[in-house]
This record gives C-alpha cells, sequence and structure tokens, in this order.
C-alpha cells in the first residue's frame, strides 16, 4: 500500500509529462503556443530542442519520452483563408501511459489556444519503422520481467526455505562438496532456467499479446540472465536466515508490490513523484526492466543499455558479497 | 581416538546449549550420548557432524578439526538425525546414487555400495519406489542406507529408535552391533535408558548442556550406588494407590511393569513401611521384596539431580 501511494499521487492531481519543445516555424504564433505549453499543468518542458531528429535521438536515450514539434509554416496555415493548426508529437510509445496523457494534453491545449481552426496532432514514433505499440505491449515487456523476478527469486529463497523445512540441505552440507558449491549449483540452475522461461516468455509476448519482438535476441538473453543473477544473489542474501516457506511466500508478495508499483510497469518514473523517482532509481529492477523495454520495443542495442546492465551487475556483485559474508559467519 | 571434544560450546544467544564439555570417543566403540530433551545431545551432534559451528572449544573428528578441516570431516562421517531428510520425491536408489556422486565415490564402486547397502538394510526390492511411499520403519532404514554409502569411519545416529517398532529397532540395534564389529565407531544420543545399559562400550549423560559423566554403563551405575532400588511383587496394585506411593515422602522414582513396583529411595528402609501399608490398606497383596541392582536409567536420574542441584 505505502509503493501504491508512493507511486500514485493523491488527489486525482497527474504529474504533468516532461517534454521537448522543437519550434521550427520561429513566429510569433509558434512563440505563444510553446509559452501556452510551458504554462500548461499538462507538461514539464524540460529543455528545446532544434530539430525532430535531435528530439527523437534524445527520446532514445531516454532524456524525455515526448517531444512537440512546432512546424514550419505554423503561423502560414493559421493565417491562410482556411486556417488550421498542425503540430506533431514525437512520442517514446513504449512507455506505458505517455502516449495517451501527451495527446490529451496537447488537444486540450490547441482547443483553448482559441486559434479558432482545425486542429491537427500527427503522431510519431520513435519506434524503428514506426511500429505501432497498443499499452497492452508497452506493459508486457516489463512484466516478463517481473515473472523472470518472482521465478528466480522462488528458484533460490523459496527453494533454500523448502530444502531445510524438509531436511535436505542438511544432508547436502553433510557431503564433502562445499557450501559454495551447493550454491554456485543452484544459481547456474537458475539461470538455466531463467534462458527456458525467457523463450516462453518472448513466445508468448509474440504469438499471444502480439508484442512485436524488435531487439537483438542474444541481448534480451543477456538482460534477464543479468535480472535473474541480482534476484539469486538476493535470494542467497535472504537464505542465510533461517526462513520458513511461508515467510518466503509473503516475502515474494511484498517483493512484487514495489515491482510493479515502482519499476516502471504501471508508471513511467517520469511520471512519478521526484521523492518517488529516487526509490525507484534504487531498485535494481528498474534498470533491467528499462533495459528490456528499451530492446524488445525499441530495438536499441548495447550502446543505449550498457549503463543499466552495468547497474544490474554491480547489484549483483553488492547482493552476492553480502550473502557471502553472512553466510561465511553463519548458515543455519 | 575418534573423537574428542575440547571445550565444546555452543549458544544460542543466551541460552548456553552446550557448555564447555570435554569427552573423547574411541575407535570401534559405541558411545552413548544420554539425556533428557534438551540436554545439549543433538546440538553436541550437529558441532560434531560441522553442520553447526562452536561458539567456542573445537572438536577433531575422525583426526579432523571439525572448525578448520569440515571437509574432510564430512568424508568420514555418516550421520542419522532427526532434520537431516532425503528427497522424497526420488527413489530410494536415485537419493543413494545423488548423495553417493557428491561424495565423489567412483561410479563402479558407487553401485557395488548401493547393492551391498540395499542387500544390508532389506529394502533392494522397494529400491525403485519414491522414498514418500515408505513406512517410518523402511524410512529409517532407508536414512541409515544413505548415511553409509561413503562409507564412513564414524556413525552419528540421533534418537534413531524413537518411533520404531519392536522388529525394526532390534535390527537396528543388531546393525550397530555389527558395525562395530567392522571397526567402526558408532555414536548414538538417546533418551531411552534401558538401550544402551545393553549395548554400549562407554556412555555420556549430558544435562543441560554440561557433561555429568564420561564412563562405562557399568562406573555409571556405580557412580549413583547411593541409591536404593526395592522391588515389590504386588498383586491387585490399583492405579491410585500407585499414584499415593509416589508422592510419598523419600520416593525419588516409582514404576510398574506388570506385577513388580520399582521403587527408587535414598533410603528403602525410611520408605518402605509407608508403601506397605498403603498397598494393604487399599487391599493390594504383597507377594514379595527383594533390593535389587540400580538400572542405568536410575543412575542417569540421581545423577542429573545431583546436576541440577
Amino acid at each position: 500500500m505505502l509503493a501504491f501511494g508512493m507511486a500514485v499521487p493523491s488527489g486525482g492531481q497527474e504529474t504533468p509529462v516532461p517534454v521537448a519543445i522543437c519550434d521550427l516555424d520561429q513566429t510569433s504564433y509558434s512563440k505563444l503556443f510553446a509559452d501556452l505549453i510551458r504554462d500548461s499543468h499538462d507538461f514539464d518542458v524540460v529543455r528545446d530542442v532544434s530539430s525532430v531528429d535531435e528530439a527523437k535521438e534524445l527520446i532514445e536515450r531516454g532524456e524525455f519520452p515526448a517531444a512537440i514539434i512546432i512546424p514550419k509554416g505554423f503561423q502560414q496555415r493559421i493565417l491562410s483563408p482556411e486556417p488550421s493548426l498542425e503540430i506533431t508529437l514525437v512520442l517514446d510509445e513504449s512507455k506505458a501511459m505517455i502516449p495517451s496523457m501527451a495527446e490529451a494534453g496537447l488537444a486540450q491545449i490547441a482547443g483553448k489556444s482559441s486559434f479558432g481552426v482545425k486542429v491537427t496532432i500527427n503522431r510519431e514514433s520513435v519506434t524503428p519503422s514506426g511500429i505501432e505499440l497498443s499499452g497492452r505491449a508497452a506493459i508486457s515487456s516489463i512484466v516478463m520481467g517481473i515473472a523472470l523476478v518472482y521465478s528466480c527469486f522462488d528458484d533460490i529463497a523459496g527453494a533454500m526455505a523448502r530444502e531445510r523445512e524438509r531436511g535436505t540441505l542438511s544432508r547436502l552440507f553433510l557431503t564433502p562438496i562445499s557450501r559454495w558449491s551447493i550454491f554456485l549449483g543452484k544459481t547456474l540452475s537458475s539461470i538455466l532456467l531463467t534462458q527456458f522461461r525467457t523463450t516462453i516468455l518472448l513466445a508468448i509476448l509474440v504469438f499471444y499479446l502480439q508484442t512485436p519482438v524488435i531487439g537483438n535476441p542474444l541481448l534480451i538473453y543477456l538482460i534477464t540472465s543479468l535480472i535473474a543473477t541480482t534476484t539469486i544473489a538476493l535470494g542467497f542474501a535472504i537464505s542465510t536466515r533461517p526462513i520458513s516457506g511461508r515467510s518466503v511466500v509473503i516475502l515474494e508478495f511484498a517483493l512484487m508490490v514495489p515491482l510493479l508499483f515502482l519499476t516502471g510497469v504501471l508508471r513511467p518514473l517520469e511520471m512519478m513523484p521526484k521523492a518517488t523517482r529516487w526509490i525507484a532509481e534504487l531498485i535494481p529492477y528498474t534498470y533491467g526492466n528499462d533495459a528490456l523495454r528499451r530492446v524488445i520495443l525499441l530495438g536499441q542495442g548495447f550502446e543505449f543499455i550498457w549503463v543499466n546492465l552495468a547497474i544490474l551487475a554491480a547489484y549483483s556483485m553488492l547482493l552476492f558479497a553480502v550473502a557471502a559474508v553472512i553466510l561465511k559467519r553463519k548458515i543455519m | 581416538m575418534s573423537i574428542e571434544a575440547i571445550g565444546l560450546t555452543r549458544k544460542f544467544k543466551k541460552l548456553v546449549a552446550v557448555d564447555h564439555i570435554n569427552f573423547q570417543v574411541y575407535s570401534g566403540e559405541i558411545f552413548g550420548f544420554l539425556g533428557p530433551n534438551g540436554a545439549g545431545k543433538t546440538t553436541t551432534l550437529r558441532m560434531l557432524c560441522t553442520l553447526l559451528t562452536p561458539t567456542e572449544g573445537t572438536a577433531r573428528v575422525a583426526g579432523y578439526d571439525v572448525l578448520k578441516e569440515s571437509a574432510e570431516v564430512r568424508k568420514r562421517i555418516g550421520i542419522v538425525s532427526d532434520g537431516v531428510e532425503l528427497y522424497d520425491d526420488l527413489t530410494l536408489r536415485e537419493n543413494l546414487k545423488f548423495f553417493g556422486r557428491l561424495h565423489r565415490i567412483p561410479r563402479e564402486k558407487r553401485g557395488r555400495r548401493i547393492k551391498e547397502l540395499l542387500e544390508f538394510i532389506g529394502l533392494i526390492d522397494r529400491a525403485d519406489d519414491i522414498v514418500a511411499t515408505y513406512s517410518s520403519g523402511m524410512r529409517k532404514r532407508a536414512l541409515i542406507a544413505v548415511a553409509l554409502i561413503n562409507d564412513p569411519e564414524i556413525l552419528f545416529l540421533d534418537e534413531v529408535t524413537s518411533g520404531l517398532d519392536p522388529e525394526t529397532a532390534v535390527a537396528v540395534r543388531d546393525f550397530m552391533r555389527n558395525l562395530c564389529r567392522e571397526g567402526k565407531t558408532v555414536v548414538w544420543t538417546t533418551n531411552y535408558m534401558e538401550e544402551p545399559e545393553k549395548l554400549c562400550n562407554r556412555v555420556a549423560i549430558i544435562h543441560q548442556g554440561k557433561l555429568l559423566a564420561v564412563d562405562t554403563p557399568e562406573n555409571i551405575k556405580k557412580l549413583a550406588e547411593e541409591v536404593e532400588v526395592v522391588e515389590v511383587v504386588v498383586e491387585n496394585l490399583r492405579g491410585e494407590t500407585f499414584k499415593k506411593i509416589r508422592e510419598v515422602e523419600g520416593v525419588q522414582q516409582a514404576s510398574l511393569s506388570e506385577n513388580r513396583l520399582r521403587i527408587v529411595s535414598s533410603d528403602s528402609e525410611e520408605v518402605l513401611p509407608e508403601i506397605l501399608s498403603k498397598i494393604v490398606n487399599d487391599r493390594g497383596v504383597v507377594k514379595g521384596v527383594r533390593k535389587t541392582r540400580t538400572t542405568l536409567e536410575e543412575a542417569f536420574i540421581k545423577l542429573t539431580r545431583r546436576g541440577m542441584k
């Protein structure tokens, strides 16, 4: 509930959509329209850009999720005998909520601008070949990440708790193989299972959810392996305490709630209150989900996601180190 | 020497479960570890098996330090204990193969060993059934087989006969004797006193984490010689009368087996008249009275009471 409250602002007040403005007309009408956007509660203008290409590039890098392009001839069209108003909205359609909110906000401003003319809003996506993404598609890639987190956590924390309760963990510890070998075996098996699960989830994404998988599949497998490794490390850190299977189920649920609300699944980070966003940025899965979204839906390559991967790897190492320190002192 | 415990201590927060105990177990003996529930037997055993780290002190098992050479220790031991189980969803043969591989037993030797063990515990016909379908007696035998897969020098048996039917319990005791004949050391924890008296070369009595005595069952009984045991052969002894007898001042313990009433007291001459009068007043018939020898159980009670004081 706390995570939900943090992610969704109270009182029905929505966080403005961060946008860039690209005024290609540079006339008094276009500047007036840009000012209307700046004054609007629906948008937070984070910067001005000089070209559509620059806007697209920055959106792809994740600097902001949308850009409002005021095209050349904006004023001329308004002042023509058959006046009209044309705006282009460049969007990262892979982010849930953003497209609909940005379009609605822009339509409202155009309507209020009292030019009294016909309004046309053109939508342009940063997805390759202009593939249109449904709202379901925007969420599904991240849901895939969550499914993997959940299953990997159960692979380790759940399995260790069950083995401890059944007494088979003690039996394993009574063999001459080191405890590190036991953990390494469990880690490798969980990573292998993750590859299998990734394949199934990708198939569901493509064939059932009709989500286009644009990016390099090998990169997808690399991301899911790193998500798995981070989760396995977390599972081991937790398993160093003698927790019961029942406690693991509660922990799994406790893990799921921030995953849903704070890692950009139901609400993109840009739409979160600032304090919540800081918390979200501390969660490793935020970076995993973002990388999956970028590769699956935007078809981005390693150069766009290497920071995310480095953060995931750093979290894995940190959590494995924590687990190792506790493990060295006490195991059962 | 098979085992040497040196100041072995285990604390769980403020509770001292095992308190600086020292003892030695010699090769080829059956060593009984006796004590009531919660005395510290299983904790000691788990430290000796490297499953639990001592808070203080250490132990050498099969010549290796449990802290510094735990893998060497684990190569040389087997354990049957509550909380050390088998994979229920595997067959016994699969369990044996799996743990045999973890003990790095070569394939051919492993196959022979599995066959020997299945014959030894009499489960060769059920070896390919999943363990979940086994009765408690069969399960115990299966646990013994897995504990023996690595042909251990020392076998730890923790309360191994509890909950077993008499036939299986006898089989387990015979099996322990056989192991000793093969030169293996058996450390056996139990809170039943009759079995170790017949079976163990030496016993240790542990109470509230402290070791009260380590000696042969005979010598342990001698330690408690000041206890007197009187056996009264009686007929028509009512339950109400037996209750009254247990409450007589000076009676430390009273037990009834068939028509034999066994009284443990510090001074039998003092308590006997009152006991006999209670029997007769409640229409019981006294057929005979005789002084008898202290059993290990009675010695144990005496020693643990002394320990408490």
